[in-house]
């Protein structure tokens, strides 16, 4: 019985009606993405940065100048160097190069959004897709306990989460992830409830398909789309919230390179060495404007409905 | 019986999307006349060119290049400026739309709307009172209705209200866009008979888009069928319904159920 | 009125959800509460009184229990670094923090609204209605840019950490230029002169209420910094979503019967369509309530000033969870009531929302 509902997927998630099929699918999609990239300027540069951040994040150890730099060494005779030559973001309070550091700090908030964004994906969408499904009681229950989460602005939780967990990166992933996840599972719910009542659904059900299986063949597919947007659009609030910990001190510890942490750190110095704070404020401010334009175009191209929003 | 005169008169109007070489042609009108108190239909399956058409008579074409003229009385819908046209629209040319319900303002009470409407136009206090009255008894609603709002009140009684703005704004020209597809048939008859009715007694011009011959044949003099933004035939209701020149519109006639079929 | 009854029943049961994960929260704090609170060199006898007294040997259930029936009687615990009670020690504290999260609503209504507007207004195409008009591909230009930097500035508001622009801002016009002051509520030495009289905790209306000239003119001064820097991100995220919603009911069908009716695009869009797009404008006002009493976390540190933020934050460093406890559960009550009111305020402004 089971071997039928493959034939049963639904077409592949948000057709394009306007384009006709052609043979050269990829070739096409290729084309479209183009034709995307050159209508939505400031999406396309927004995600050209973002590249370039996220390749200065992986290459940082042969990239940085003074790769040492990125943790615990120290130069007392390089300390709170200007902008220049040899440094070319200045130096810190204990003589670390800091565009090394910058770079390392890029390596620490995109490990965290990452994770953030994965952990509360997989356990948000899972339980929203269960909850829209089922219906009833099931989803009753989930929404109820969604909503409890969702009456901690996330910072707030991760704050207090952070508190008693020993501040450090895990622990930071897991505070704000667990503020995080229930936005994702009341989308999931919206999507999978209206799912539910499609045709293939009905279809795979009469011919007696079971109810895992439907949901996560059938459901959760379908569920993906509008949860891949928000992921981007959410990446840069995740960087905003997670520099905001850190300057809190409840995030990474010393001598781990952290953005919010070389703020926190060098807010005392402001005004006489201004780079030591500007650099990596600047580094959340660009990587989550960034994020936010590159996700404010997904959506508007992925949901004609906003087409004139744009 | 008021004697003809011509309230509306399009002449080579075309409505292009798109500039230059990529110009894409929406719609095109060769000629077409409408005298104060007649009713000319549109005709066309979606697509065809009839709403733009019916748009670019209120100058509300946006983004769409307009050439031609089309005059509404002294004045040149396609040329003239902004400022005039907010001044045309409503109290020259009205708009009876498709989805009577969604057109109305949800946040808005009937009355609200109406009173807006008029003070647009100048028209305030004791006058307005009474043109509001007038024209609600004029399309048989209830002046109590004006209390409520839109989602209280019927798909008929949104589209007679509707209507009831041009009336008491006298219109001499009033679009029907699709006035009645939304509606449920014996609503529907309800509707195209006022409108004929308010055709009749007010000297209205009537321009009528739609879809459905059956619909038209009731009560237009006159008939356009579009296809494909360009006009395939054009003439006198009677001749148009009872010996078609294109196969166009002898495919749009075999569409139209017959009783008894 | 079921609708009404529903929506009560279901804030109680948030509330009640809320007050229990909190209470899990500050059970897993790291180190002896009692430890904390008597200090290092307590003696066990002392620790033991102590542990009694913070109702530290009861079992688990008993305890959640105990804080549960003590927040609804009023007590909250005992702060372990104020060592007074936390309810009294929010209720001193919240009153500062609302008025910059006032001050920042205000101004994300005021300031957002409009520029939402405007965004949509010049990306609709301002007054012209069709080719290019007077100002030819120079004013189709212009209004791009136009809109265009009303997208990128609220952009850019929403994407600015906001430790980072307090930061910014305090060293540019308080440091550099001393336009206002560094840091603080008002000057303290006025204590002296002209001393404040406390009725509602909020020192602006304190000193306009008791006509505390001095105090008010040092605490307006003070509060500029703080209060513009916390009404960046309300007033990008409200530009926003003005601006989207905005645009989106001037497609609605209704915007095109406004328009032949008589109305320009402008007229249509303040007149007809902001009242429908209000409504998931103030959803949205909810919800930034409640993040900017988060963000004033922030902002409080890098100002001084006397709020919940500073509280907590000076709970956090001292591992104080009766006063995190405390301050998570107001910030999180808030939010409930504030959603609760703009329900009720929804079905108000929207006849199609019964209650």
């Amino acid at each position: 019985m089971t071997d039928v509902s493959p034939t049963l997927a639904p077409p592949a998630p948000a057709p394009d009606r306007s384009a006709p099929p052609t043979p050269a699918a990829r070739g096409g999609q290729a084309r479209r993405l183009l034709a995307l990239a050159r209508r939505d300027l400031p999406a396309t540069v927004g995600a050209v940065v973002l590249l370039a951040i996220v390749l200065a994040a992986v290459l940082a150890p042969w990239l940085a100048p003074y790769p040492g730099d990125g943790s615990h060494a120290t130069h007392p005779l390089d300390t709170l160097a200007g902008p220049g030559g040899r440094h070319w973001f200045g130096t810190d309070a204990v003589g670390r190069d800091l565009l090394t550091r910058v770079m390392y700090g890029a390596r620490t908030s995109l490990t965290v959004a990452a994770a953030v964004l994965t952990v509360s994906a997989l356990v948000g969408v899972p339980l929203g897709v269960i909850a829209g499904y089922t219906g009833g009681v099931v989803k009753d229950v989930i929404m109820r306990i969604t909503d409890v989460f969702l009456a901690f602005p996330a910072l707030l939780l991760s704050v207090a989460l952070a508190t008693v967990l020993h501040p450090g990166t895990g622990s930071a992933i897991i505070a704000i992830s667990v503020g995080w996840w229930p936005w994702y599972a009341r989308m999931a719910c919206v999507t999978a409830t209206g799912i539910r009542s499609r045709g293939f659904v009905d279809a795979a059900r009469c011919l007696g398909v079971s109810r895992i299986r439907i949901m996560a063949r059938h459901v959760l597919p379908n569920a993906l789309t509008p949860v891949l947007v928000q992921l981007s659009l959410d990446a840069g609030g995740v960087i905003l919230t997670s520099a905001a910990l850190s300057y809190l001190g409840l995030g990474p510890q010393e001598p781990t390179a952290e953005w919010g942490l070389m703020v926190q750190q060098g807010q005392d110095l402001f005004i006489t060495d201004w780079w030591v704070v500007a650099f990596p404020g600047l580094a959340i401010l660009l990587t989550a404007f960034c994020f936010n334009v590159l996700g404010e175009g997904l959506r508007s191209a992925l949901d004609p409905h906003r087409e004139l929003t744009r | 019986m008021t004697p003809p005169r011509s309230s509306l008169t399009v002449t080579d109007l075309k409505v292009r999307a798109g500039e230059g070489e990529d110009a894409r042609l929406l719609a095109s009108l060769p000629h077409l006349d409408v005298a104060a108190g007649t009713c000319v239909a549109i005709v066309g399956e979606s697509g065809s060119g009839k709403s733009t058409t019916l748009h670019a008579m209120l100058g509300l074409t946006d983004g769409l290049a307009v050439s031609g003229r089309i005059m509404v009385g002294d004045t040149d819908v396609v040329t003239a400026p902004e400022k005039a046209l907010t001044t045309l629209r409503g109290s020259r040319v009205a708009l009876v739309s498709q989805s009577p319900q969604s057109s109305l303002n949800p946040t808005m009470r009937l009355g609200t709307l109406m009173r807006r409407v008029l003070a647009r136009h100048g028209i305030r206090g004791a006058v307005a009172r009474q043109r509001a009255d007038d024209a609600l008894r004029d399309v048989m609603l209830d002046p109590e209705l004006l209390r409520r709002y839109p989602h209280q009140i019927s798909g008929g009684q949104a589209q007679r209200f509707a209507i009831a703005l041009a009336v008491a704004l006298r219109a001499d020209v009033v679009l029907a866009d699709e006035p009645t597809s939304a509606l449920d048939v014996t609503v529907q008859a309800a509707v195209l008979q006022l409108l004929d009715r308010l055709r009749a007694e007010h000297g209205i011009a009537l321009v009528l888009v739609s879809h459905d011959l059956a619909v038209v044949s009731r009560i237009a003099d006159h008939i356009v069928v579009m296809r494909h933004g360009h006009v395939v035939e054009s003439g006198p209701a009677a001749d148009v319904l009872g010996a078609p020149a294109a196969d166009y519109t002898r495919e749009l006639l075999a569409a139209v159920p017959t009783l008894g079929e | 009125m079921r609708f009404l009854t529903q929506r009560l029943a279901q804030s109680a049961l948030v509330i009640a959800g809320v007050v229990a994960l909190t209470f899990v929260i500050t059970r897993l704090v790291p180190g002896d509460p009692a430890v904390t609170y008597a200090g290092p060199r307590a003696t066990p006898a002392q620790l033991t009184a102590v542990r009694r007294q913070l109702g530290l040997g009861a079992s688990l259930p008993d305890q959640l229990w105990r804080y549960v029936t003590g927040l609804l009687r009023g007590d909250w615990g005992t702060s372990l670094h104020t060592r007074r009670g936390v309810l009294t020690d929010i209720s001193t504290a919240l009153p500062a923090s609302l008025e910059l999260v006032g001050c920042a609503m205000v101004l994300a209504v005021v300031v957002g609204v409009p520029l939402g507007l405007l965004g949509a207004h010049l990306r609709l195409g301002g007054g012209r209605s069709r080719g290019l008009g007077r100002w030819g591909r120079w004013g189709r230009w212009g209004r791009a840019a136009g809109d265009g930097s009303v997208r990128a500035t609220s952009m850019l508001a929403v994407s600015v950490p906001v430790f980072l622009l307090a930061l910014a801002v305090q060293n540019l016009f308080a440091a550099q230029l001393g336009w206002f002051p560094v840091a603080g509520e008002y000057t303290s030495k006025l204590n002296q002169t002209s001393p404040l009289e406390h009725l509602t905790h909020l020192t602006v209306v304190d000193a306009l209420l008791t006509g505390n000239w001095p105090v008010l003119d040092s605490a307006l001064a003070h509060l500029v910094l703080p209060a513009l820097v916390m009404a960046a991100y309300p007033v990008g995220v409200v530009a926003q979503m003005s601006r989207a919603a905005l645009l989106e009911e001037s497609a609605a069908p209704h915007a095109r019967l406004e328009r032949a009716y008589g109305f320009s695009r402008l007229q249509v869009l303040t007149r007809f369509s902001l009242r429908p797009a209000s409504g998931p404008l103030l959803a949205l006002l909810a919800l930034v309530f409640a993040f900017s009493l988060v963000n004033a976390f922030l902002v409080e540190e890098v100002f001084d000033w006397p709020g919940l933020g500073r509280y907590a934050s000076a709970a956090i460093t001292s591992s104080d969870a009766p006063a995190i406890a405390g301050v998570t559960v107001v910030v999180a009550l808030t939010y409930v009531v504030t959603n609760l009111l703009v329900d009720l305020t929804q079905a108000v402004i929207d006849p199609r929302v019964r209650l």
